[in-house]
């Protein structure tokens, strides 16, 4: 079976019912361009590593998943860990600590915008650098989050945004250097060397092509349109 | 002294961030940001080096700087790097 993730084009049989499901959206009739195999040593491995892989299952999609994060840096793509969405053919990322509410915020973009907006990846979209137009592309993929919100999409990325709790809601632009302190802990750091030093090269390129926000907000509807009127009206509120 | 672990040096957002590479990213997993001064340092820390050895070192290539200035720098950026437990 081929599948194409962010124009990844890899072979794999999926082993369990739930790999077959959630790669689903993602078959495709284009020619492989690697093979992936997901043995009983990676699935443990994937067991070892995280306490919330419970089941064969999800140890299986997140060795594939281990698999494409290590080979995709050397093809100029990182995985970022931030809730992805697509506003008027615009890419906005949020990222923030664990437990902030990431997907929260983003729902109530979605309440606020509704056919407007389409859910990119509400966790780990993989972010492509394309050389011939020099844009970066945010990806859906089946690593979506607890919610399984994603599609088989893309969004150019223009906005990252850190989400911080906050009891008002405001916005403000952040510089490359606190934002680099934040977003350091949400992007896969591969094993291998030259993947990354690639993935820190692709970081550098994302800071610098995005605006970059900082969302003050709590978790009423009116946190979504002070973000949404800050970020896309061009009011710069400075703190 | 010396560094405890393998890193990469990589230029991001006009800073410099050592990673630990390979299979010491799992002993080491923090993220050690610095500017070209502490880079400097840092490279030098790949090898076993004394403080007066990069202080010397230091004066040579840091021109105008005095020897108390780049003593208190390499003494900062030393104590930092032990507080984040990666010099043996």
């Amino acid at each position: 079976m081929v599948y194409s993730i962010a124009g990844f084009n890899f072979e794999y049989e999926p082993i369990f019912g739930f790999a077959t499901r959630e790669l689903a959206p993602y078959a495709s009739s284009e020619k492989a361009d690697l093979k992936i195999e997901v043995t009983i040593p990676d699935m443990k491995a994937e067991f070892a590593s995280n306490p919330e892989v419970k089941s064969q299952e999800v140890a299986e999609l997140n060795a594939i998943y281990r698999k494409l994060s290590e080979y995709i840096p050397l093809k100029d793509a990182f995985v970022l860990h931030a809730a992805t969405i697509d506003v008027d053919g615009i890419g906005v990322a949020f990222t923030a600590h664990s437990g902030t509410g990431k997907s929260t915020h983003m729902l109530l973009w979605q309440k606020l915008l509704g056919d407007r907006l389409t859910i990119v990846n509400g966790d780990k979209p993989f972010v492509r650098f394309l050389e011939k137009d020099k844009s970066l592309l945010a990806y859906g993929t089946p690593w979506n989050g607890k919610e399984r919100f994603s599609n088989n999409i893309s969004t150019e990325l223009k906005h990252l945004c850190f989400i911080a709790r906050s009891e008002k809601n405001f916005v403000e632009k952040l510089d490359k250097q606190t934002m680099l302190n934040v977003i350091l802990n949400q992007v896969y750091i591969p094993k291998s060397p030259e993947a990354l030093v690639k993935t820190f090269s692709l970081l550098d390129n994302l800071l610098s092509s995005c605006s970059l926000w900082k969302i003050n907000c709590n978790m009423e509807i009116d946190a979504a349109k002070v973000a949404y009127e800050t970020i896309f009206g061009g009011n710069n509120n400075e703190a | 002294m010396k560094l405890k672990y393998n890193f990469t040096l990589n230029e991001v957002a006009d800073r410099i961030v050592a990673v630990a590479m390979g299979d010491d990213l799992q002993k080491f997993g923090g993220f050690i940001k610095m500017n070209k001064t502490g880079a400097y340092i840092f490279e030098m820390l790949k090898n076993d080096v004394t403080k007066e050895d990069i202080v010397s070192a230091m004066m040579k290539d840091f021109v105008g700087a005095t020897k108390e200035e780049i003593t208190e720098t390499v003494d900062e950026f030393i104590t930092s790097l032990q507080n984040s437990g990666v010099i043996e």
